[in-house]
């Protein structure tokens, strides 16, 4: 392989497989049936702290 | 309560074990060495494992053994133990930094001594600050959060210990080998080979550790803090791997030739040196914030999903940013442009992880206003955002060419370090220690707010002083008379700093002041709670929340 082609595989690779990857993320974090699920973990923490004292 | 009393008589003699196995390493390194700084080292593990072993054996049968209650009881002795640690590096570490601080003002008052000139004090205060103060804060809340997060004990009671007790010989092993003139030359990873072996057992124990527990979590899910957390730890190990590899000059020389060599080497480096930033000084603290932030302001995070995407845009961007510490070298043009082009790009997920933050307070105001603990960790969130905001901008390329080598760096640095994750550590302590301690609140309630106003006023004489330092000798340098000669001799700009580095000593030793002052707060709430400590450890919940 020359020089150029590696190169050319560094610098395109690193960006496109990484935006690729950032797409998937973005559809899945953001696809709305999840929603509820994200509500309810963001919460789950929360009651932790009425826990702690009630003991 | 002590860490025996929390072992089961197994568990102790396991821990016998591993004491003794390291008093004989302590001995075996010390045996090799015969002299110099790994002899020293090898005599500090030879004493730690022996002190182990008498700690450990004394109370081999003496004690009773920990209840069965236990197990449905959130393990905390190791994250109170690993709090002491933090408070005793954050004192030690930045008292050091001040001193340095003052050295720079006044550098005819190094003392004859070697081991106190500001070459080897200068990797005492960053390792101090960053592996001491800050990497006991990370272990101590990983601890904590994984937890309560998981609603599941500690996977075992033997290797938050291990984890622990090592990783702060590690500490103690770098900072008294720059003492000695000890260093293998590289910023952040100065220590020699052998400490860098051990610290691999350590973290790969620490990692086995985390993953266990979260296999035993109660929960459903994974919450976002723990993902966070374990970034820092799988990250960190690759990088300080990769970095470190390296020959020894012989098995009993604490010295050693990196295998990397030329601009490699200098790449290499600079990728451990920015992830280090981001893995050790960012994923772990934005674990600690996504923890320690909603919890306290008793709101959920604004945005659960945006959370996830931050996540792996700063996983994924930081990877590629690493080059831009070398713009200007001979590493070839199109890397450091690479470099450039994401450190802009990290912009994004940065202050989408400082808004969601700062989101999460809106509707709590009056909270933020009211509880100094909180503002801790809303400051913390805002110098997040600007000194985020700030490293992209230095990391494009003509602006580099005036930062560089200036003291700008350093105040970009310490606006990261003191504002960010300093302000976001005091907040997670004093949000855990009255609670891990069995008290309603800290001992000395107004002394919070004090340390509060030490600590933002000290940060900020701290890093504008150093903005006009750095950007004053930026121009200095590059300043030209119509002749084309330079204007200013180098020791004229030298002159010009002292203003600044005076300021700069005031505004580090306010922070100090209001460290030392957390430390005597934690400690008087310590002694308060007496022997309450043991009906601290509070119940797990193996109910999933709703
Ligand atoms: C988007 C995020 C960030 C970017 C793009 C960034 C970028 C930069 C740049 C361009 C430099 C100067 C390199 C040079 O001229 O040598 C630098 C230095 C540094 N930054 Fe940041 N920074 C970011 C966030 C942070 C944060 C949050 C912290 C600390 C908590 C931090 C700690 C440091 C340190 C310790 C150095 C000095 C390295 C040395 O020893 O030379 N950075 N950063
Ligand atoms: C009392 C507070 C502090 C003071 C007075 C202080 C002072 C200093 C001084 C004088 C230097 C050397 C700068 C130079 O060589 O030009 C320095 C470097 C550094 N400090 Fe601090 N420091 C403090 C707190 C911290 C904390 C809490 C952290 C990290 C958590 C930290 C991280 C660093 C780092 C990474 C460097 C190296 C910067 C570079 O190479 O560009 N400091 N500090």
């Amino acid at each position: 392989m020359s020089h150029e082609t590696l190169v050319l595989i560094a610098k395109t690779i690193g960006p496109i497989w990484m935006g690729g990857f950032m797409l998937i993320v973005f559809i899945r974090s953001y696809n709305p049936r999840r929603r509820a699920e994200q509500e309810r973990i963001a919460r789950s923490i929360l009651s932790e702290v009425e826990r702690e004292t009630r003991t | 309560m002590t860490m025996t009393a929390t072992l089961t008589s197994t568990e102790r003699r396991i821990g016998f074990a591993i004491s003794a196995a390291l008093a004989v390493l302590g001995l075996t390194m010390a045996a090799v060495a015969k002299s110099g700084p790994m002899a020293v080292h090898g005599a500090m593990a030879l004493v730690l494992g022996v002190a182990l072993v008498f700690h450990l054996g004394g109370a081999l049968y003496d004690h009773p053994e920990p209840s069965n209650r236990r197990h449905a009881e959130y393990y905390d002795a190791p994250t109170r133990f690993g709090i002491v640690m933090t408070l005793i590096w954050a004192v030690v570490g930045m008292g050091v930094g001040v001193w340095l601080a003052a050295l720079m003002y006044w550098p005819e008052a190094t003392p004859l001594w070697p081991g106190t000139s500001y070459g080897r004090l200068r990797p005492v205060h960053t390792s101090g600050v960053i592996f001491g103060f800050g990497g006991n804060a990370l272990i101590a809340t990983s601890f904590y959060v994984l937890q309560r997060t998981s609603r599941a004990r500690l996977a075992d009671a033997v290797s938050p210990w291990f984890v622990l007790i090592g990783f702060n010989l590690f500490c103690a092993w770098a900072a008294t080998g720059y003492l000695m003139g000890q260093t293998q030359s590289k910023e952040y990873a100065e220590p020699e080979w052998y400490a860098d072996l051990w610290l691999v057992v350590v973290w790969v124990t620490y990692f086995v550790l985390y993953i266990r527990t979260l296999a035993r979590r109660a929960e459903p899910h994974i919450y976002v803090a723990n993902w966070y957390y374990m970034a820092f730890i799988l990250v960190v190990a690759m990088l300080h791997i990769v970095n470190n590899l390296a020959l020894p000059v012989t098995w009993g020389s604490g010295e050693s030739f990196t295998i990397w060599s030329g601009v490699q080497d200098a790449m290499i480096q600079w990728w451990y040196g920015h992830n280090a930033v981001a893995f050790f000084l960012t994923a772990g603290f934005l674990g600690m914030l996504y923890y320690f932030l909603p919890v306290r302001a008793q709101r959920p995070i604004w945005s659960y999903r945006l959370s996830i995407l931050s996540f792996w845009g700063i996983v994924f961007f930081y990877m590629w940013a690493g080059s831009h510490h070398l713009h200007y070298t001979a590493l070839p043009y199109w890397v450091q442009t690479l470099g450039m082009t994401f450190s802009i790009m990290l912009l994004v997920p940065s202050w989408a992880s400082a808004g969601n933050a700062i989101a999460t307070l809106n509707g709590a105001w009056h909270k933020v206003r009211d509880d100094a603990v909180l503002r801790f960790m809303f400051v913390a969130a805002v110098f997040y955002g600007l000194s985020t905001f700030e490293g992209s901008f230095l990391a494009i390329r003509p602006v580099n060419a005036l930062s560089h080598y200036t003291d700008w760096t350093v105040g970009h640095v310490h606006s990261g370090t003191l504002g960010w994750v300093a302000m976001i550590v005091f907040g997670a302590i004093y949000s855990m220690v009255p609670k891990l301690w069995g008290r309603d609140d800290m001992a000395w309630p107004k002394a919070v707010e004090w340390h509060f106003w030490l600590a933002i006023t000290g940060t900020l004489i701290y890093v504008v002083s150093l903005w006009n330092a750095g950007i004053t000798q930026g121009l200095m340098w590059r300043a030209y008379d119509e002749g084309g000669a330079l204007s200013y001799s180098f020791i004229e700009s030298v002159e010009a700093m002292l203003p600044y580095y005076a300021a700069r000593t005031l505004g580090g030793a306010l922070f100090l002041a209001g460290a030392v002052l957390c430390a005597l707060n934690c400690g008087a709430t310590m002694r308060a709670a007496g022997d309450q400590v043991d009906e601290a450890d509070r119940p797990l919940y193996t109910q999933p929340a709703e």
